[in-house]
């Protein structure tokens, strides 16, 4: 496998990912050979049939998935190169991950929800008031001391979206952040990330089934059975306002 | 590091977890309860074991002689006095023959103390619970009264003030006695007592002779003058010699209750490593969660470990007070069946080291648990995989458990008071489980693959058997104990019973025995006479005797013995026999007991008797007897015509009558007599049995209830396996109930699953009963059996509680909507 050169260019950059699985008695190609960069400050969405790989790259690029060939560097850093210690360091620092399910912890109010990042990050500061800036941000202030169960599927990503973004990472990864969500909050949503990624000048991946969502990104990486191609087979119902930047994918 | 978020998140995640947290704080209260609950009565023991061996003395030395003490001895010890070897001393006259009557109610008194009250005891303290604040010297300032301990007056509801018959059965006859003070407190802290002066000692015995010791106060030199009076021919007791004896049980009894406390707190710990388990697994998601967000498996260890200390600390607290609780029933068992009076007492270092006992084994036992939590990769967030047990995580299991029997080794050192027993507690323990796991995993192996019927419930129940078969061998470990300790006491215990109903509490024979005193002879012999359904009966009299020489050569020989037995005929009593001349050959005929310090002497020889009465009796020795009985003890007395008796005893004489009635007549005809000859004691074969199988009811219930914990264990065990179980298997309840299944379906192939598991570890507890009774039947002669009733019993017991644990563990899961559980996957 080729090795990747670091570079400041990029705020992601992956270069030959591979990825197998075991499934019954064979390894299933889940990432065979992905290459591909992203500027700092874009807004890409990820998207594919189920089944194509998305949100293994994504795993991998937030750090919390390995892969058996290739490397990601995230602002010019090989993330698959790092120790379990470090790339939990890193993950703290750079990257902020919002999920389908929105994955709050049931226990904690809003506000202690989106503290739980700075307990283990080195930045100096109040934690309860950076905690509260954050929900300011998203619109929750006055939803802090709300328990998830407490608040609605919009309020509760909202929440999970100032959580991600709480330590200041560069880069935003989102597992279909609107997938449990009705159309009108799926848009309040997409608004918001639009909104942060313009005030914080935040790397925005969002991987999707939803062509709408997919709409509103800079550019389109569509993975088909593990591979990176060209878009166009009816998955994507808008055009892409820049080409996607491909390196060795097959 | 924010120690209050943490500590915010731990106790909401435990509130959260709601029943599995409960079920950890339960298994260490378990372990908490069981040690201390047996460290509270190795303490209230130790009270009693490990006193100033003067306590046992009475003073700093205890002398005696080979029969009672004559005045001669006693000037001695006046003169040591007089000469300042000795402060002072105390005389003592003990019997182990006393008898209590009240009513119909007949107590076997354990001891019985004639003592100098003003000087008693001059070592510890004696004290009163009424009359109030008196002294016993006030309680029995008055001519027949006794001072009972308070086990005795609580067991035959007796009060101060109240009328008892008492009957030293040695040659006494019977006496009305006051009773003059209840005892709450003795020195040496023993029950089952009677205390009284000695003027009332020898008014009970029938003899002026009945100091049978004292007890000294020596200044200094205690070793020089034990030489000295050991030179002198007494007896003499040190301290040293208590300590010895002290020693030795106190060893045994360290070893086995705080032993049987460790292997409670082991079971504790093995509840809390299953249930953190159960706590973690539910919660990978939320550790996957953290992961993504940079937590590293240090913080996580720090969170859970946090969670687990907070179990472990209420687990403990919870722990202590039920060992409060449950100690004094244990307390009471002991007290019950060893007549101490333990004074119930615990001490504040003892509790609080059971809390921190209790939590750091929670601890200990959370590790690998949080081990394995904080090791869950955060990609399952985005892919669900199968979790595969492979060989490499069970070594790695292995290991860290290897590793942890370390500090829980130093643990049960620092319990248990010594490296070798404390190591040998926990290898015990682990061998224990090691040779259990496999004999009892291996019965489960092959039980779940025999062939069955094709019921579907019955192959779903026996398909989740094989998968979990590992998890569940806690849980069949603890049944099997519980079921087995539980099962051998049981069988031990009541084939006691059996034996002693066969060979000593049969009604059968000799059934009957009355003391009184020549008064009532007559009245007596009309009751008997005029009775149907008596089939025989003789009467023995006893005369104490002041004096007894046996002429050798030109010298004169002291015997030890105490008093005559008088006979007409030896020919109605069965058992009894006689070497030399035969009975009734001569008048003048005296018979000595058949033991080693007699034999040299020839038949014939002169044997020179003096009675209580005063006067002097010559007889002949004619040989030596034998006797085996169920109603007289005759210790060391001779055996001599009724004429000689009566002449030796005079007025003091006291008759033992002996009888054999039909037993469907015995208890009626023995309230009877009682009514009619009320200061006669009547104490028939019925009486000596119901004492001694209410001593066997006591035992057996403190056997089942120590045995009882175990099951106690494996219903926790059990709780904690199906927890775990019903984490695993949610997605499987949700694909049953879409399929169609109700919550009861479901439900019942749980508890079917947990029946068959409860029937296999009861079946085999009961099979190893059986092959334990056999072994010891081999070895020892002794018969054990438990009947078919009573080891159903116990196995449906068993079974019941694996069932009910199960049944609320599972009976929520088993509910949730089958949308919930797939949408959640």
């Amino acid at each position: 496998m080729p090795n990747a050169t670091p570079s400041t260019s990029y705020a992601v950059e992956a270069r030959d990912l591979h990825r197998a699985l075991p499934l019954g008695g064979e390894r299933i190609e889940i990432l065979n050979g992905v290459s591909f960069a992203i500027a700092h400050g874009e807004w890409i969405a990820l998207t594919g049939p189920s089944g194509s790989g998305k949100s293994t790259l994504l795993g991998v690029l937030a750090g919390i998935d390995t892969v058996d060939g290739g490397a990601v560097c995230i602002d010019g850093v090989d993330i698959t190169t790092m120790s379990e210690r470090n790339l939990a360091r890193f993950r703290n620092e750079k990257i902020g991950i919002v999920f389908q399910s929105f994955n709050l912890i049931p226990t904690l109010t809003a506000r202690e929800n989106v503290e739980v990042p700075l307990y283990v990050s080195d930045r100096a500061g109040s934690i309860a008031q950076r905690a509260k800036e954050m929900l300011d941000l998203v619109g929750l202030s006055d939803r802090m001391n709300h328990r998830p169960h407490q608040l609605s599927g919009g309020q509760q990503q909202r929440v999970a979206i100032a959580r991600a973004l709480v330590t200041h990472p560069t880069i935003l990864l989102a597992d279909e952040p609107t997938g449990n969500l009705d159309t009108k909050t799926g848009t309040q949503v997409l608004e918001l990330f639009a909104g942060l990624r313009r005030d914080l000048g935040v790397t925005v991946i969002v991987a999707t089934h939803d062509g709408q969502v997919a709409a509103r990104a800079d550019r389109l990486l569509y993975l088909v059975d593990g591979r990176l191609q060209q878009p166009g087979n009816g998955h994507v119902t808008e055009p892409l306002r820049e080409p996607v930047r491909m390196h060795g994918g097959r | 590091m924010g120690i209050a978020f943490y500590l915010t998140y731990a106790v909401r995640s435990l509130r959260r977890s709601g029943q599995r947290t409960l079920l950890a704080i339960l298994a260490v209260a378990f372990g908490v309860m069981s040690l201390v609950a047996m460290q509270i009565l190795t303490s209230n023991i130790f009270t009693i074991i490990i006193r100033d061996p003067r306590v046992d003395l009475g003073g700093d030395l205890e002398v005696y002689q080979d029969s009672a003490l004559t005045d001669v001895d006693i000037a001695q010890l006046d003169t040591l006095r007089e000469s300042g070897r000795i402060s002072d001393y105390t005389l003592s006259s003990v019997t182990y023959e006393l008898v209590l009557k009240t009513g119909t109610e007949t107590t076997f008194v354990g001891s019985a103390f004639g003592v100098e009250p003003d000087k008693y005891p001059m070592v510890g303290s004696l004290k009163l619970s009424a009359p109030e604040n008196a002294t016993l010297s006030e309680a029995l300032s008055r001519p027949r009264t006794i001072a009972i301990t308070i086990d005795l007056a609580e067991r035959l509801n007796l009060h101060a003030g109240d009328i008892v018959l008492v009957t030293n059965t040695m040659g006494g006859t019977p006496q009305r006695m006051t009773i003059g003070g209840i005892i709450s407190a003795t020195p040496d802290h023993m029950g089952g007592r009677v205390f009284y002066t000695l003027e009332t000692a020898s008014l009970l015995a029938n003899n002026a002779r009945i100091v049978t010791g004292a007890s000294l106060l020596v200044p200094d030199d205690p070793d020089g003058l034990t030489a000295e009076l050991r030179n002198a021919g007494w007896g003499v007791t040190t301290p040293d010699d208590i300590r010895v004896d002290q020693k030795s049980v106190r060893d045994v009894f360290n070893f086995m209750l705080k032993g049987a406390g460790m292997l409670g707190l082991l079971v504790g710990g093995i509840g809390v490593a299953n249930t953190m388990q159960v706590l973690l697994a539910r919660r990978t998601t939320e550790i996957a969660i953290l992961k993504t967000m940079g937590y590293r498996p240090r913080h996580l260890m720090l969170l859970f470990g946090l969670e687990t200390l907070l179990i472990g600390l209420v687990g403990s607290v919870i722990g202590v007070i039920a060992a409060i609780g449950f100690s004094i029933p244990l307390t009471n068992a002991i007290e019950n069946t060893g007549s101490v009076l333990l004074g119930w007492a615990v001490d504040v270092p003892l509790l609080l080291s059971g809390i921190l006992t209790g939590t750091a084994t929670a601890l200990i036992f959370g590790v690998y648990a949080i081990m394995r939590a904080s090791g869950v990769r955060p990609s399952l967030l985005l892919r669900q995989m199968p979790a595969f047990s492979t060989w490499k995580r069970r070594l790695q299991a292995v290991g860290v458990y290897a590793l942890l029997a370390l500090p829980f080794g130093v643990l049960s050192t620092l319990i248990m008071g010594s490296v070798i027993q404390g190591a040998g507690v926990v290898l015990v323990a682990l061998a224990g489980l090691i040779v259990l796991g496999l004999v009892l995993g291996g019965a489960l192996f092959i039980s779940v693959r025999l062939p069955a019927p094709r019921i579907w419930l019955l192959t779903l129940a026996r398909n989740n058997l094989k998968r979990q078969g590992g998890r569940l061998l806690f849980a069949l470990i603890a049944l099997f104990v519980g079921v087995f300790a539980i099962g051998f006491s049981a069988g031990t215990i009541l084939s006691a019973r059996e034996e002693f109903d066969v060979r000593q509490g049969s009604l059968e024979g000799e059934n009957l025995v009355v003391f009184s005193d020549a008064a009532q002879e007559a009245d007596l012999r009309g009751e008997i006479e005029g009775q149907k359904g008596v089939k025989s009966w003789f009467t023995v009299y006893q005369a104490e005797l002041t004096s007894i020489q046996a002429q050798t050569g030109d010298t004169w020989r002291t015997l030890d013995v105490p008093r005559v037995e008088g006979r007409t005929d030896i020919a109605s009593e069965p058992g009894l026999s006689v070497s030399g001349e035969p009975w009734g050959t001569r008048a003048d005929a005296i018979y000595l007991p058949h033991t080693y310090e007699y034999q040299d002497l020839p038949t014939g020889t002169l044997i020179q008797v003096t009675g209580t009465s005063g006067t002097q009796v010559n007889l002949v020795l004619a040989g030596l007897y034998d006797y085996e009985s169920n109603m007289i003890s005759h210790g060391h007395s001779a055996l001599v015509s009724q004429d000689a008796a009566k002449t030796l005893g005079g007025s003091a004489v006291s008759l033992i009558t002996v009888a054999e009635l039909d037993t469907s007549r015995l208890t009626a005809f023995g309230d009877h007599l009682q009514e009619a000859l009320p200061d006669a004691m009547v104490i028939t074969a019925a009486d000596i049995r119901a004492v001694i199988q209410q001593m066997l009811t006591n035992l057996f219930v403190f056997a089942i209830t120590v045995a009882g914990l175990a099951l106690v264990a494996g219903a926790i065990l059990i709780a904690n396996s199906v927890g775990l179980s019903m984490i695993e298997r949610r997605r499987e309840i949700g694909v049953f109930k879409a399929v169609g299944y109700s919550s009861n379906h479901v439900l019942r192939a749980f508890l079917l699953e947990h029946t068959l598991l409860g029937v296999l570890a009861s079946g085999l507890g009961m099979l190893a009963v059986e092959i334990a009774a056999r072994i010891l039947d081999g070895a020892e002669g002794v018969d054990i059996s438990l009947d078919p009733l009573p080891a159903l019993a116990i196995m449906g017991i068993a079974t019941g509680i694996a069932v009910a644990s199960a049944l609320a563990v599972a009976w929520r899961p088993t509910r949730v909507r089958p949308l919930v559980v797939l949408r959640d996957e």
